[in-house]
């Protein structure tokens, strides 16, 4: 009759007289590592998210830096510029991964809108406020976002909050009908420049609508050349009076504190949003900080009750002992089994943490998120290096129960190496 | 004290004279002891975890005092458990459990055996092993005479065949213990 080796080490070594122990301590372990990898995973998914530029839930943090208008800017002594040394520390702030100056008009202008055939009816004039900055801080730039010099027509970028202005404020109000993004874009008025030779004449035309800049923007290429030929003779760079910068969504703490230390200020509301994500992170990571508790927990029972186990099987452990089965090999025997076990928790774990995130992405997508579904590698390995540390102290703690049995211990105490 | 393969010591003693103590030493259960044993020329007390795993495994084969069985275990699995931990002949089992008068004993799990039958299937587990020592601490305590006798018979033959030394310890004198030598203490 043969006799399975396998059978006996299990009747010799796992006298598991609590099985509801086990039960719950592996639970414990379950729920543990799936909230640590539930959340890390969702703590990944939203940094992805905010990271990924515009198309992210938050999208790149764009907003215009300036410096706080004080008594004397009021008094006009003081114009709040910002100085080479406002501009260096912004260029060296890590939160702000980039940033662009915006170029103002240094000449006199006005647009014309004329009513009418021909222009012969009403004419509708204001005056101008121009800036200009660089094309890549820009969210509508398009084909009809080009000028050349001698162009006789110059494209604008207006504030979006324009158009919800003209539509649902002046428009009912003046009895004028509402009119679309695309209606607006067909209409071209006058830019009238204030020349020091007289008064010139060019085209404006509508190219887009901003949501993200507050400012009549023409091209960066138009108004350096306007600015040259009709502004006042200039012998150094214009003064900046503000910038657009592109923040890291992830660093908008350190940001305030940058904004609070100089003395700027920028469009809260921007940041507003922003910070509910970091307070979303936040609340992920307090999640996974329980959820390491949990599974220092439920490990703690684990690894008690492996303990007990062996303590247990203390007589039968010793006896196997002697009769020549090494320590490593019995050390090898709890060891596998509580890393078949833990292995069967990484499992468990990842399949639960698989069938939430794909539940969370769906719901995110279906808000019109980009939210991609699957779990980052990450969060596998993650699991898999918390399972072997698990192992590792298993294994150190079944080898120093194990080096009390059967080793003689010399007279000052000291055991076989 | 020296024992040489091939001869064979029975030690007589009274109780706490120190024969299971002898025997806890030599199987590395206990290190206190001032003096020295050696092995081969070598110390016990320079012995690492290894070296007495393989000292147990191959070279020493101990009857205990208190007989250390796996009391769920059969007779049969017993000595299933020592050959696939050290090797050794699985032939004679049956034979051997004929000579110790446990042929009807041998599926049934030790708890269930009587003293003395326990203690013949302890001797039947070491015998089932290599060897270069024997060591047996008061083997026969719970054996009539006829079954102990039968049982030395066994032992010795054993041990012969395999070029062992012997150590048995008892309590008082046995007639059929013919060893090579006798220390009285």
């Amino acid at each position: 009759m043969s006799i399975g080796w396998r059978s006996l080490q299990g009747q010799l070594l796992w006298r598991t007289q609590q099985p509801r122990q086990l039960l719950l301590a592996l639970l414990g372990s379950l729920v543990g590592l799936a909230l640590v990898l539930a959340a890390s995973a969702t703590v990944l998914d939203v940094r992805r998210l905010l990271r990924t530029g515009d198309r992210g839930a938050i999208g790149a943090q764009y907003v215009v830096l300036h410096k706080r208008v004080s008594l004397l800017g009021v008094l006009g002594s003081d114009r709040s510029a910002l100085d080479a040394g406002d501009l260096a520390a912004i260029r060296a702030e890590p939160s702000i991964r980039r940033s662009a100056p915006f170029l103002a008009n240094r000449f006199g202008a006005s647009a014309v809108l004329e009513f009418g055939p021909r222009g012969g009816g009403n004419a509708l004039r204001t005056d101008l406020f121009l800036e200009s900055v660089d094309d890549a801080f820009l969210d509508v730039v398009g084909e009809r976002w080009q000028w050349a010099p001698g162009d006789q027509t110059v494209p604008v970028i207006l504030p979006a909050d324009f158009m919800h202005l003209y539509n649902f404020t002046y428009a009912p109000a003046r009895g004028l009908p509402q009119i679309s993004r695309r209606t607006a874009q067909l209409f071209t008025f006058r830019i009238v420049i204030e020349a020091p030779t007289g008064p010139v004449t060019v085209r404006g035309r509508i190219a887009g609508f901003s949501d993200r800049i507050t400012s009549m923007l023409v091209p960066q290429r138009f108004l350096v050349d306007a600015n040259r030929r009709y502004g006042p003779p200039a012998d150094e760079a214009p003064p900046i009076y503000r910038l657009i910068a592109e923040v890291d969504p992830l660093r908008l703490t350190a940001f305030r504190r940058f904004l609070e230390a100089r003395g700027f200020e920028t469009n809260e509301e921007t940041l507003r949003t922003a910070r509910f994500a970091t307070l979303v992170q936040l609340a992920l990571i307090v999640v996974a900080a329980f959820g390491v508790i949990l599974v220092a927990t439920a490990f703690s029972a684990l690894l008690l009750y492996l303990q007990l186990a062996v303590q247990r099987s203390r007589q039968a452990v010793e006896t196997l002992l002697l009769l020549g089965t090494s320590h490593r090999e019995v050390q090898r025997w709890y060891v596998r089994g509580t890393g078949l076990l833990l292995g069967a928790v990484l499992g468990a774990s990842l399949l639960l943490v698989w069938a939430v995130q794909r539940t969370i992405a769906r719901a995110l997508r279906d808000a019109g998120f980009d939210a991609r579904s699957g779990l980052d590698p990450i969060v596998p390995l993650l699991g898999i290096g918390i399972i072997v540390v698990l192992a590792w102290l298993v294994a150190r703690a079944v080898r120093r129960q194990l080096r009390t049995l059967a080793l003689p211990s010399a007279p000052d105490g000291t055991l076989p190496r | 004290m020296a024992l040489a393969p091939g001869t064979s010591l029975q030690i007589r003693a009274a109780s706490g004279a120190g024969k299971s103590t002898l025997v806890a030493f030599l199987a590395g259960l206990r290190g206190d002891y001032d003096g020295e044993i050696l092995v081969d020329g070598r110390a016990l007390t320079t012995f690492d975890v290894e070296a007495w795993a393989q000292w147990r495994r191959q070279a020493v084969s101990i009857v205990f005092q208190d007989l250390r069985l796996f009391p769920e275990l059969s007779a049969r699995a017993q000595v299933a458990l020592v050959r696939e931990v050290s090797g050794g002949a699985a032939s004679e089992l049956e034979a051997r459990a004929a000579a110790l008068g446990i042929t009807a004993h041998l599926d049934r799990p030790v708890r269930q055996l009587s003293l003395g039958q326990m203690q013949r299937v302890a001797i039947l587990r070491a015998l089932a092993r290599p060897y270069r020592w024997l060591l047996l601490d008061e083997p026969f305590s719970h054996l009539d005479r006829t079954n102990a006798a039968a049982a030395w018979e066994l032992i010795h033959a054993d041990a012969t065949a395999k070029g062992a030394g012997l150590l048995v310890t008892g309590l008082d004198p046995q007639d059929f213990l013919r060893t090579t030598q006798t220390l009285t203490l």
